[in-house]
């Protein structure tokens, strides 16, 4: 086994919840570069809300980590090796705020139901809760302050504390932050304690005081402004509330009318997957949050973003994690670039494909579609070409669409030999701007052998986004490469394409898997995926390649009247089982602007589809299609396709009579 | 159950229930080889500390030529029975010191609990902690001594809880537990002990071993010898047997699998080519392998390229050594 | 050293004994499962005495689709064993035993009670035992568990387990919030079973700041401890926890008792979130910590259907004598 003892999996222990700040900051990167709606001053400084969305593993967590206020002092502390509590002041000053990150998760935010009590009980318990733990953050962050000198001296303990006592609802007079932090707790642990008891018996939530919305949130944060002017005045009270979508509609009602009627000195960034917010209501019945009025909104997943600079910060992502495996850096393998290979070599790809096989011309098959319109024995001759069967199935696609078959050998025989015209030209167009890749998917089609995936290309598209599917593509094929073929993973440096593959289709399986998992629409979800996956796939192996790539489908989804299914779609977003492209577009030339979606990329091996976006065409439904499409299966093309070959027994006979030797 | 002197009697081994409606169904084919070697790389980096490459792997299907059935056949087998194979890793092993010693613990405490003369619980551990000696079974360059080690750090105890010579054992020791890892039969067990035997008497005697079988349990128990284990091996760990449960769900492959391993094995170790004492098994520890699995996964005989070696233990003295040229 | 306690945990025999132990009432769930019914086969074999046996019957499993299941279901009827039947949910245990409370069944201190929890769904059981506990004061309280050979896999191969189908809802068991103070980490310990989406789920939704992952281990056959570990992979490999992996009999839930408190007392004040998806034996463990130590929450997925038949045969069947208090 390898001697390389230092070595382990450089994509190994990515969430960003195991990473203390330290970790944080030290796989920090900068994600303005593609982010381009918002600077990073603004996080901290901008007063109107901000709303973050994106699916899991984008980085949401990483990103409003960064700017809380353990991080943030963290960051302090290593730009001033001696920080001094003046040092401090001046970097939160200059930072314009302080966050305080803040989460409850989901399985906490679901016992707030049920149980025999009602909504709107439960409602109070919450906004109650909500209060507290606001609360609490602050007094986190307070304390830490006092212990670096910054809170002290008359007005911080006769003024302020007192106050805050008072506000907290102590009679006693607290001596320091601590006593007002074990005060909070100890009503923190109250409300625990009465969801435990409520299952079995009838209890009353009585606490020592009940705090009402706002009460504490915005009411420490003027008690800061009033006592503390000096360090609070100008300082935004920032309020990071991570994974927003795991709130339920009512208590997303009690925070949107915090977003809404922000009071002054405080604002709110909430981190939520797309279609996070079940509700944009609030506790006042006519009353309801907006985009653009009320926040703003900045998405991390950008499906369809060409940008080279998410591809640069993707490279970044891994040279940091790189960086950290002493058996990688120090022979300079730090360059997942270099591992993944850059793009596919699709010529490559074909040639191994056809090598080794007894009847390598089975992809001429498809021009029996023509009947005895042409000779397959002369063609077969014309059109060859053994160096690059993608060229083959151009010509076989050229003469499915008309072309004859000596016209066809010409012209590829002048593009080969770099000769100018109007139909080299085109053939030209055909084979390296429109077809390439769809050639691939029909050549592997008729070889009844799958397209593989492979390199840092494709592993970006198969991302689709979402940072996390880069690491865990990566982090699958240097777990490959590591047992089936360390020499070249250690000495080399590279990660064979193969074991790139094996990654991709892996966890493209298993992503397929969880979608059932969703809770309450996992079925469908995954019946709306695989229906989705498998009319795509028609398309790819449509010989005529009809609309190549296709891989996008339009709805209105304010024309999906049925709640369930309308609230199914939402969660399909939301789960990034599919995306939205960000602008509307035409789902065929002729119709009119709409909203166009793909099925989450990270799924295109399992199906066997492209990983880009063409454009083009797309699919269009109706409420009653995508019902369809989320309850039954089989689902078929909307345009009739005609697929591989004539009939079953042409099919049938060259799987006899083919056989592979390696 | 306690017999009347407080030993413990292994009771009979519970027969199968066989009546369930929904019996297991043969689901065909083995998996295809690159679904098997995607499950033994996730053992190999989950749970056997990457200690075995796919090249290792690559290097001993290549022993299988194609004498028995087809070469291609016999790779897939081979691969099967791998991916079934149990390793221990170290980690693993030094917990089984941990589970076995509780496990004795537990039994002298409830024996105790039941005296006239018990107090409480802390009193008893003291004493039985002060009346006990461990030692190794077998010489000390045999594995009971390497696993002394272990069990004496997993369990955090002195030097002096062990004995320094069997030959002095000091009077007020009431128990003297031997420690080994494996026994299967308990004849070489018993082999061992018989040379003690003035030695221990009046005193209980027991051997702690990480896996052992009832039938070795209950040959021991005949001459006082308590045996306690952290894993029994049933009939479900031998590869072939009715209840193997490496069949489970493929039945029909156990035949092909068998004639594969024993056609081989009479190459490889002619007098047991299904392991010592027919063992069938398929388990190995992170330091070496018991020859009571199969000699297809640890012979180097006949240039044969083992996938997890088994360390020779030569009885007697070696005079030829490979040194080298220069010492 | 703290307080010390002996376990008591034995083999149920088969064998008629002089004096089979006596139970007043089994507490024991409808299941299509061969284990579902074997400590009523032992009783009947005269390994045991019940008197009563309440029987939990549930909706969802009577009436599956499949025949020879629903036959298998209503085998307790071939045993003489004095049934008290209780129609429940299998979603719903509070409400279950809301409606047992209503029974008016003499479950008290003084009765010899015993829980078969073989057939059980772990929600379940721990819901039981705290009511037990909470309600009706018991102070200990006998529990079954029978063993199986094997467990069903659909495509006969180690990655295709899953004890349950389509959507997951993780939440926390119903009684078993725990206690989180603001400062304090928190730990997600997961006793991994053989079903690994459920441990990369819980780990996603609940997002701890370390995670330790216990394997049960001695297992019931050897090979069962690579098991786990192969279909854990994911979050062995995301949140660092493969470096670290712990060790707990799988059919000794004192042991894992043992460990929970050892980790407990090495964590400080962490806030402990306990994942039992392991086996039951191990889930027992988990039990009996939380309800000696109610800062600790208990995190479960699930399921929205479970599936009815989960494991082939029965191997042995213990009997563990649980103290309550």
């Amino acid at each position: 086994m390898p001697s390389d003892d230092s070595y382990r999996n450089p994509f190994a222990e990515y969430n960003a919840n195991v990473m203390d700040p330290e970790k944080i900051l030290a796989f920090w990167c900068d994600p303005f570069s593609f982010a381009r709606s918002i600077s990073e001053s603004d996080i901290l400084q901008d007063k109107m809300p901000i709303v973050f969305m994106g699916g899991r593993g984008t980085g949401k967590t990483m990103f409003l980590k960064y700017f809380s206020y353990q991080v943030q002092i963290a960051q302090a502390s290593i730009q001033n090796q001696t920080a001094t509590p003046n040092d401090i002041e001046q970097y939160f000053k200059q930072m314009g705020g302080i966050g305080f990150y803040v989460r409850i998760d989901s399985p906490t935010l679901r016992s707030f139901e049920g149980k025999g009590l009602n909504d709107s009980v439960w409602s109070e318990i919450f906004s109650h809760y909500f209060e507290l733990t606001i609360a609490r953050a602050y007094l986190e962050v307070f304390q830490d302050l006092a212990s670096r000198g910054l809170l002290s001296g008359d007005s911080f303990k006769s003024n302020f504390l007192p106050a805050l006592a008072k506000q907290i609802g102590m009679r006693d007079y607290a001596s320091n932050i601590s006593n007002l932090a074990n005060r909070l707790d100890e009503e923190l642990e109250y409300v625990t304690s009465f969801r435990s008891k409520i299952v079995f018996s009838r209890v009353k939530f009585e606490p020592r005081k009940l705090f009402s919305s706002q009460y504490l949130s915005s009411g420490i944060v003027d008690l800061t402004k009033k006592h503390l002017p000096n360090l609070f005045d100008k300082l935004n009270f920032v309020i990071f509330l991570d994974e927003y979508e795991n709130f339920s509609a009512e208590q997303q009602k009690l925070v949107n009318t915090l977003v809404k009627f922000v009071r002054k000195g405080m604002t709110f960034r909430l981190g939520m997957r797309l279609e996070g917010f079940r509700t944009y209501d609030t506790i006042r019945k006519e009353e309801f949050i907006k985009e653009g009025r009320d926040y703003q909104k900045v998405v991390f997943e950008d499906v369809l973003n060409k940008d080279k600079n998410y591809q640069a910060f993707l490279v970044n992502v891994a040279k940091k994690r790189l960086e950290a495996i002493p058996a990688l850096k120090l022979k300079g393998f730090v360059n997942i670039v270099n591992f993944l290979g850059e793009k596919q070599d699709l010529e490559a790809e074909a040639k191994c494909l056809l090598k080794g096989r007894k009847t390598p011309t089975r992809h001429f098959q498809y021009l029996k579609l023509l009947g005895t319109r042409v000779d397959l024995a002369k063609s077969i001759k014309l059109l060859s070409m053994p160096k690059n069967p993608l060229l083959e199935m151009l010509n076989i696609l050229w003469v499915l669409r008309g072309q004859d078959s000596q016209a066809v050998h010409d012209i590829m025989k002048a593009y080969l030999g770099k000769k100018k015209s109007k139909e080299t030209a085109k053939y030209r167009m055909d084979y390296v701007d429109k077809y390439k890749l769809s050639l691939m998917f029909l050549l592997c089609s008729a070889y009844h052998t799958n397209k593989k995936y492979y390199s840092f290309n494709t592993f970006c598209y198969l991302s689709s986004g979402i940072v996390g599917n880069f690491i865990e593509l990566c982090r699958r094929s240097f777990q490959n490469a590591y047992f089936m073929n360390h020499g070249m993973l250690l000495n080399d440096g590279i990660i064979a394409p193969d074991l790139q593959d094996q990654a991709a289709k892996d966890l493209s399986a298993t992503e397929l898997q969880m979608i059932t998992r969703i809770h309450t629409y996992g079925d469908n979800l995954h019946c709306l995926a695989t229906n989705l996956g498998n009319i795509f796939r028609a398309y790819h192996t449509d010989i005529y390649l009809k609309y190549p790539e296709t891989n996008q489908f339009a709805i209105d989804e304010a024309l999906i009247q049925d709640a369930f299914f309308k609230e199914a779609f939402r969660m399909a977003i939301r789960w990034s089982v599919i995306q939205r492209k960000p602008q509307l577009q035409r789902a065929s030339p002729s119709s009119a602007r709409k909203e166009i979606y793909t099925l989450n990329r990270i799924l295109s091996p399992v199906f066997q589809i492209t990983y880009r976006t063409r454009g083009g065409f797309s699919e269009e439904y109706s409420q009653d299609q995508l019902k369809k499409l989320m309850t039954q299966s089989n689902a078929e093309p909307q345009v009739r396709l005609q697929s591989g070959f004539k009939n079953e027994s042409d099919s049938k006979q060259l799987e006899l009579s083919d056989s592979l030797t390696l | 159950m306690k017999n009347q002197s407080n030993k413990l009697v292994i009771p009979n081994r519970i027969p199968v229930s066989d009546h369930s409606p929904l019996l297991a169904i043969d689901h065909g084919g083995l998996p295809a080889e690159e679904e098997m070697f995607k499950q033994i790389m996730l053992t190999v980096e989950t749970a056997w500390r990457n200690h075995i490459s796919k090249d290792q792997i690559e290097r001993w299907l290549s022993n299988f030529k194609g004498t028995v059935f087809s070469k291609n056949e016999e790779r897939r087998l081979a691969l099967w029975l791998l991916t079934c194979f149990v390793y221990y890793n170290e980690s693993e092993v030094r917990h089984l010191c941990k589970t076995v010693y509780h496990d004795f613990l537990h039994q002298e405490l409830s024996n105790e609990s039941k005296l006239p003369s018990y107090k409480d619980i802390r009193h008893s551990v003291d004493t039985i902690h002060s009346t006990t000696r461990f030692y190794h079974l077998g010489s000390p360059s045999e594995s009971g001594a390497f696993i002394l080690y272990f069990f004496r750090q997993a369990n955090d105890l002195g030097v002096e809880d062990f004995l320094h010579d069997i030959n002095e054992i000091p009077p007020h020791v009431k128990k003297v537990v031997f420690i080994d890892d494996v026994t299967l039969s308990g004849r070489q067990a018993k082999r061992y002990l018989r040379k003690y035997t003035d030695r221990l008497r009046g005193r209980e005697v027991f051997l702690l071993t990480l896996c052992s079988t009832a039938a070795a349990q209950e040959h021991l128990l005949r001459t006082n010898i308590t045996v306690l284990s952290a894993i029994e091996l049933d009939s479900r760990c031998k590869c072939f047997s009715p209840e193997s449960g490496v069949f489970e769900h493929y039945p029909s492959y156990k035949d092909k699998c068998r004639t594969l391993a024993e056609q081989y094995g009479r190459l490889l170790s002619p007098e047991c080519p299904l392991g010592f004492d027919g063992g069938q098994y398929a388990f190995s520890f992170f330091y070496n392998t018991p020859n009571n699995t199969l000699p297809i996964f640890w012979s180097e005989r006949r240039n044969w390229v083992p996938i997890l070696k088994r360390y020779r233990k030569p009885y007697g003295k070696v005079t030829s050594h490979a040194l080298g040229r220069f010492v | 050293m703290g307080e010390l306690q002996l376990y008591s945990m034995d083999i149920v025999g088969t064998a008629g004994s002089s004096s089979p132990p006596a139970y007043d009432y089994l507490l024991l769930a409808g299941g299509s499962d061969t284990r579902a019914y074997e400590i009523l086969r032992k009783a009947k074999g005269s390994a045991l005495l019940l008197k009563n046996t309440v029987l939990f019957d549930f909706e969802e499993r009577k009436s599956d689709p499949e025949e020879k299941v629903r036959i298998a279901y209503k085998a307790y009827e071939n045993y003489d064993c004095n049934v008290h039947s209780i129609e429940c949910s299998i979603k719903d245990p509070s409400a279950c035993l809301k409606s047992l409370e209503k029974n008016d069944l003499p479950l008290k201190e003084g009765q010899s009670i015993a829980v078969d929890i073989s057939c059980f769904t772990k929600p379940y059981f721990f819901a039981i035992l705290k009511y037990l506990k909470d309600h009706k004061h018991l102070s200990t309280i006998t529990v079954f568990y029978t063993e199986p050979i094997a467990y069903r896999l659909s495509k006969g191969f180690y990655k295709s387990y899953h004890s349950s189908e389509g959507p997951l809802s993780i939440i926390e068991l119903p009684g078993f919030p725990g206690l989180e103070r603001r400062a304090a980490k928190s730990l997600l310990v997961v006793l991994v079973g053989f079903d690994g989406e459920l441990s990369s789920y819980i780990s996603e939704e609940v997002a701890p700041e370390k995670t330790i992952v216990v394997n049960g281990f001695p297992s019931y056959t050897p090979k069962f401890k690579d098991v786990s570990m192969i279909n854990n992979e994911k979050i062995l490999g995301s949140s660092g926890a493969l470096n670290s992996v712990k060790f707990a009999r799988a059919n000794n839930p004192f042991e894992t008792f043992n460990l929970l408190d050892a980790i407990q007392k090495e964590s400080g004040n962490a806030f402990l979130n306990i994942a039992p998806l392991g086996t039951k034996p191990m889930a027992l463990g988990a039990c009996l910590f939380a309800l000696m130590n109610s800062s600790t929450r208990i995190l479960y997925p699930m399921p929205e259907k479970y599936t009815n038949v989960t494991t082939e045969r029965c191997w042995q069947s213990w009997r563990y004598v649980i103290p309550l208090k």
